[in-house]
Parts: structure tokens; sequence; C-alpha cells
């Protein structure tokens, strides 16, 4: 195969193919990136026309000198509990349901598979919207059933529970689309192997344990690097959700929209900071780095003991 | 060196990622304008072919329905104009604003507010306020020269639209915002008149909440209509000079859990006591309903919402009363600011006919029905509204001055219990939040408060 490619296009075609895409990843991802990181250093507001300058590392000493650092703190740990939370519960849920709906055992498999992958095409507006009105405590369809409990359904609300119920959303959101990847991956497991399993007597949990879940990793891996990346720049459940007002909520990527964008100043008496919310930008990069670098040890060291 | 290329890539992607919510609109040059210089002579008369206006305000029904029916009398007197109004929430607001300036589409522009909040001799380490931003940019025309003004209250220009002595917009009026509407006809089926004192107005919220009757209602998913409404009404009812008090606390004279602070405290839980439950899941837009409906006795908010009161029921039989404070003994007054401002963009290419939409609106036949249908007080002289609940305000409008909200600036980076205007009382357990008393509370903001001074040092 490799030889009729050779054979059938010269080297300077195969460069020509990959062109648009790198055209595309140059302006549209590469260049603003390496922009967002001088504009760190920068005053720029974003408002077309206002002067700005360069300002050294002074948005850097603001972030970590001019703030308050409990808000700081509980700004990383939200970030850190929202990936861990979203990574963890999403891939497991989304590994259960993919192998419950590949088996054959299951009727209208074509239906459920719909049913679960719809809200990744409703859209995060959407899916906040119907939580949050579902959930709504004064009259939402869930307060008047816990409220015969006594209960309370303002979850969204409450700074106790309102990143819990994010996370949640978030799940809800996104779980169909890491199942759809694992069951492409389960099908492209070759039968012959089960099949070569129960001419041995393996067992239904045995098969999962040597065939199923070995074959799987490297699409659940694609899965947990997707949703660790993914988790850490989502902002947009939070800000349809509880709007990011109350510190409970906060997370690195919500605050780069906040400064960036001057969200929710209310009474709007701040003016967009881009230079400020570019060197949050920063700090969310380091932060999504460590992470998946922290991930691809463990899964490497996980590999080598194997 | 396919490793290298591998790491550079994935680097790459997730730096690309990483920074896709902070990508900064074109980057203009650092002398690529003249801040603030934006003037246009008019035209004699604009020209006749067909235009379209473009306005942004924000979700407020009473100003939308004032709006709307100001446009089409604009384009009935010129029939070849006519407006496309775009609105967004008041939270998502100031980022429409700065989205359509920084792509150059619209024509008039609505503010929440005059040109104010601006730091103090005392105050350090605050950020600049964004009307002066947009001003400094070049995005609101300089009309100072333009004759209409003349008709205005001179006051109401000098200290609402004006920058260096240059005038960049028109305010349409007063509100106030320091005290709450209530519901007239559970008051005399209870026995209750509008409270004059603090005493007073626990003895009706204790009454009506043993009656089984929920005193207070507030639009609390908003954050605002609670932290910003409520707040200013109390503070401003209890402390007789709120720049002072302000002074104070930049200054360290006055603290926010000093023994006079923590009476107001001690005020703010009791009425969270007296707030409807989950008050904090409800909607500002829902407010009114709830209160038309009779879910509460009164409702937190400010004199602009009547029209969405009346527009509900035009029967209900409504009142406002400032929060009671007891300053020397004294009735509350009314206390506010100059709300909505319009301002034209500089760089709209209907230039003369934004002025002339400003001309229309400076003639005293076109914005008296204007103002009266915002239920603002009028900001030109000889102009009386004709709104009955405005006119309803007069005693209570003697002392009129600026609310709480607009002495009180932070410094850049304060703490989240002493943000905005201190007094966050949305963190207390009993509205959702996770300190248990007022106490705590206190505690808390004046140690981010300090803690904020100290960085702006």
């Amino acid at each position: 195969m490799q030889q009729t490619v050779k054979a059938s296009f010269p080297k300077w075609a195969l460069l020509l193919g990959i062109l648009p895409a790198l055209f595309l990843q140059i302006t549209m991802g590469i260049i603003p990136s390496i922009t967002t990181f001088i504009l760190s250093f920068t005053d720029i507001s974003g408002v077309k026309g206002v002067p700005w300058k360069f300002i050294g590392l002074a948005n850097y000493k603001e972030f970590f000198f001019q703030q308050s650092t409990r808000d700081l703190l509980a700004v990383l740990r939200n970030s850190l509990v929202f990936c861990i939370g979203v990574t963890v519960i999403q891939n497991l849920i989304a590994l259960f349901i993919a192998l419950a709906l590949n088996s054959k055992l299951v009727k209208g498999r074509g239906f459920y598979r719909s049913v679960i992958f719809l809200p990744v095409v409703l859209g995060v507006l959407v899916t906040s919207y119907v939580w949050l009105n579902t959930l709504n405590p004064m009259e939402g369809p869930v307060a008047k059933l816990i409220g015969l409990f006594g209960l309370n359904s303002g979850f969204f609300t409450s700074a106790s529970s309102a990143l819990a119920w994010c996370i949640f959303t978030q799940i809800w959101m996104a779980m169909g689309y890491s199942m759809v990847i694992n069951l492409a991956g389960l099908q492209s497991i070759p039968n012959e192997l089960y099949e070569a399993g129960e001419i041995d007597g393996t067992t239904g949990m045995q098969k999962f344990k040597y065939i199923t879940f070995p074959l799987l990793w490297p699409t659940i891996n694609v899965n947990i690097m997707l949703a660790i990346i993914g988790s850490l720049q989502s902002y947009q459940v939070i800000l349809f959700t509880t709007g990011g007002r109350n510190m409970a909520t906060q997370t690195l990527s919500a605050r780069v929209v906040f400064f960036a964008f001057n969200i929710n100043s209310g009474s709007g008496a701040g003016a967009m900071r881009q230079g400020y919310g570019a060197t949050w930008a920063m700090i969310l990069f380091i932060f999504i780095f460590a992470a998946t670098l922290i991930y691809q040890r463990a899964v490497k060291r996980r590999e080598e003991i194997q | 060196m396919k490793r290298l290329l591998a790491i550079l890539t994935i680097l790459a992607l997730m730096l690309g990622m990483a920074a896709c919510g902070a990508e900064p609109a074109p980057s203009p040059s650092p002398s690529a304008s003249q801040p603030g210089t934006s003037s246009h002579a008019p035209s004699a008369e604009p020209s006749a072919d067909p235009v379209t206006l473009k306005l942004i305000t924000w979700v407020q029904q009473t100003n939308e329905t004032a709006i709307a029916n100001l446009n089409a009398a604009f384009s009935a007197k010129y029939p070849n104009v006519d407006f496309v109004v775009d609105t967004v929430g008041a939270n998502d607001y100031p980022t429409l604003l700065n989205t359509r300036i920084s792509a150059g589409d619209v024509d008039l522009i609505t503010n929440l507010s005059a040109f104010d909040t601006y730091p103090q001799d005392f105050t350090r380490g605050v950020e600049k306020p964004a009307w002066e931003t947009f001003i400094l940019a070049g995005a609101y025309l300089d009309i100072t020269d333009q004759p209409f003004l003349a008709n205005w209250d001179q006051g109401m220009i000098k200290n609402a639209v004006s920058y260096k002595g240059k005038v960049y917009g028109l305010d349409m009026g007063g509100v106030a915002y320091n005290g709450m509407f209530y519901n007239k006809t559970i008051f005399e089926e209870n026995g209750y008149k509008e409270p004059g004192t603090w005493a007073e107005f626990e003895e009706i919220c204790n009454g009506l909440l043993a009656k089984g009757i929920y005193p207070i209602t507030v639009g609390g998913a908003d954050a605002w209509p609670l932290t910003s409404v409520g707040v200013s009404g109390m503070v401003g009812a209890f402390e007789e000079d709120l720049d002072g008090y302000a002074k104070g606390l930049w200054e360290g004279t006055r603290k926010l859990n000093d023994d006079r602070s923590m009476i107001l405290w001690g005020r703010f839980e009791q009425l969270v006591s007296w707030l409807e439950p989950n008050v904090m899941s409800i909607a500002y837009g829902d407010c009114p309903g709830r209160f038309v409906t009779g879910k509460a006795a009164m409702m937190i908010d400010g004199t602009w919402n009547a029209g969405a009161i009346e527009d509900l029921d035009p029967n209900f039989k409504y009142g406002y009363f400032p929060f009671p404070g007891d300053v020397d003994g004294k009735p509350s007054q009314l206390q506010g600011k100059y709300d909505m401002q319009f301002n034209i963009y500089a760089d709209s290419p209907n230039l003369d006919w934004c002025l002339k939409y400003f001309e229309f609106l400076s003639q005293k036949e076109n914005y008296e029905p204007f103002v009266s249908a915002l239920g603002f007080f009028p900001t030109m002289p000889g102009v009386t509204s004709s709104s009955e609940f405005v006119n309803s305000l007069a005693d209570k409008n003697v002392r009129f001055k600026p609310s709480w909200e607009k002495h009180i600036i932070a410094p850049k980076g304060v703490g989240q219990y002493a943000a905005g205007q201190l007094f966050n009382i949305n963190h207390l357990k009993a509205l959702g939040g996770t300190v248990d008393t007022v106490k705590e509370l206190a505690d808390l903001a004046q140690a981010d408060w300090d803690a904020g001074l100290a960085a702006a040092q």
C-alpha cells in the first residue's frame, strides 16, 4: 500500500494535500495562541480604539499578588474538581453504556444510542436551560417531587451543591460523545477473539478483562484526554446555570471569559481587560499542560509495569 | 525529531484551546485614535434615503416599550427611518456593548447609568469605569456644540454626561432604587401603612409572616436586585454621610465589623428572614408577576419597574417607600442615580440621523411622554411626568441624593466577601451561601477589604 502511494503521488502533492489543514491550524490555532501569549504582557482592553501598551509582568504580578489568595485557590480547586469529576464519571458511565448498547441482547439499540447522543446535538445552552428549569425550586417539576419529602431543589443556587450540579450537567451534555467513540472502539474489536475465548471457556467478566478492555484501552485513553482538556476549557455550563457569580463555581476558564469580555460585572462598572484575560488564559494553558502531562506519565508507567 | 514534532503539535493545540476564550479584538495601534475628539457637524437635513438605525439596550419591559413608542414616533415623522433594537439581559449588557462597539455594529447606544462611580481622591488601585474607556476610545460622539443641549437641565449635562468639559450623551432621567414596592391592598387589609422607621418595618414584616404572607420578594437569581438595590437601600437608609462612610472604610477609621456596622448587619439578617423562600432562584423578570399576584407583599426594586407592574395589572394598587433607617429620626428619602443614558456611536455611518434622533428627543413634546412611560424623574426643565406613580413620590423626593452604589468603589482584586458594595449578604447560608452568621460574614468582609487595601498600596 505504502509502495502504491509512493508510486502515485510525488512528495509535493502530499504536502499540498495537508496544506489546507496546516493553513487553518496556523491561522486559527498557532498564531492566535502566540498572540495571546504576547497580549498577556499588555493592558489591551479589546475595545476598538482604546490605546494600549506593553506593561511587562504587571498582569502576572496582579494575578499572583493583587487578588485574594483564598479566591484564587478556590478557582484552582474548582477547576481541578470539575476536571476530575467530569473526566472520571463521564468516562465510567460512557463505557458502561457503550458496553450495554453494543450487546445484541439489548433491543432498540439505535433508539437508545440516539437518545443518549441527543444532548450533544442540543448543545450547551439548551442543555443548561433544561436543567436550570427542571431544578427550578419555584416552579420546576423536581421541586414538586422532592418537596414532598421536605427537600429543596435550589441546587444551582446553593454554594455547597452548585459545582456538583454543573459537573452533572456537563456530563449529561457530553457523555453521548464519549459513548459514540467507545462504541466505535468496541465495534472494531474482531469477533473472532470472543469466539476463541468462548472455546477456551471464558466467562463474561474474563472476556471484558482480557479481551475488551485491553483492546478498547486506546479508545478510552483518547476519551480521557479529550475529557481532561474539554472540562478544563469548559465555562459555558457554569455561565448559563449559575452565572458564575458565586466563587463556588468559578473555574480558570470562566475567569478568562470574565476578564476578557467583562462578563457578569452587573452594572458594567469595569471595562473589558483582554490583556489580563490573556494572562489567565496562559495560566489555564499551564494547568491543562500539567494535567495532560501527569496523565500521560501515569499511563506510560502503567504500560511499562504491564 | 518525530517526538519533538508531536510534543510541539500537542502544545500548540492545547495553547490554542486555552487561548480560545481570550482572543482579542483587532488590535489598534497605540496612536490609532485621538480619544474623545469625535464630533460631527450635522447637515441641515439628512438624506431621505431609507435608513435603519441600530439601537442596543437591555431587557427591561418598561424601557423597551417606551423606546419602541419613541422610535415609532420618530419613524412617523421621518418615514424613511426605521429601527432595529437588540436587547440582552442587564447582566450581559456590558458584553453586548463591548462587542458591538468593537465591531462597529451600532448607531445608538443606551447605557444603564450616567458617567459616575468614578474613583475618588481617597481611592487607590481601582479600575477605570467602562464609560471612561469608551470615551478614551473615541466611541461616543462629542455633542458639546449641539444646540439641543440647551433644552436640558444643565446640572444633568454637567454631572451625568460630561467628561473633561465635553458632552457625550443625554440622560433620560433620575430613578430611585433604595426601597421597595408594596401591595396597598395587603397593607390595608392588615391595617398597615408605609413604615417610617425600622421598628415599624419590623412590625409589618413580622406581622405578615405570622399571618402566613411572605413579606418580601426580590429577583435574587440576577444577584444585583439584592446585592445592589437591596444593599444600596439598606446602607443608604442607615448612614447619613455615605461619602464619609466610604472614605472612613478606605482610610481605616470605619470598619465593616465595627459596632455601628454590626447594627446594619443585624438588620440585613432580619431582612433575609423576611424574604420569600428560594428567593435566589427568582429571575428579576419574574418578580413583578409574583408581586402582582400576591406571592409577597413587597418587592425590592427600583422605581423604574413601575411600568412592568402596571402592564401586568393596570388596576393593581401599589406604592413605593425607601428602606427605613431612622437617620436623624427623619423618614428616609429617595436615593438613586441618573438612569438610562443615550450615546451616539462616533463611527456610525448615520450620524446625521442619530443627531436628528437626539434633537427629536430633546423636544419637550417628545421627551415628556417618553420620560412618563419610563417612570423616571424628568431631567428637562418644564417637563412634568404624567406618571401618577412618579408624582406620588414627591414627598419622598425632597432630599434626593446618590445611592450607596455611587459612593463606594472597591480596590482591584478585592476578595469576594468585600466585592461590589461590600455587604454581600448572598454569602449567608440562608441565601445559599456558605457563611453561617452575619458576624462571621462581617469579619470575612473586613479581612478581604484590608487585604485589598494592602494590595492597592
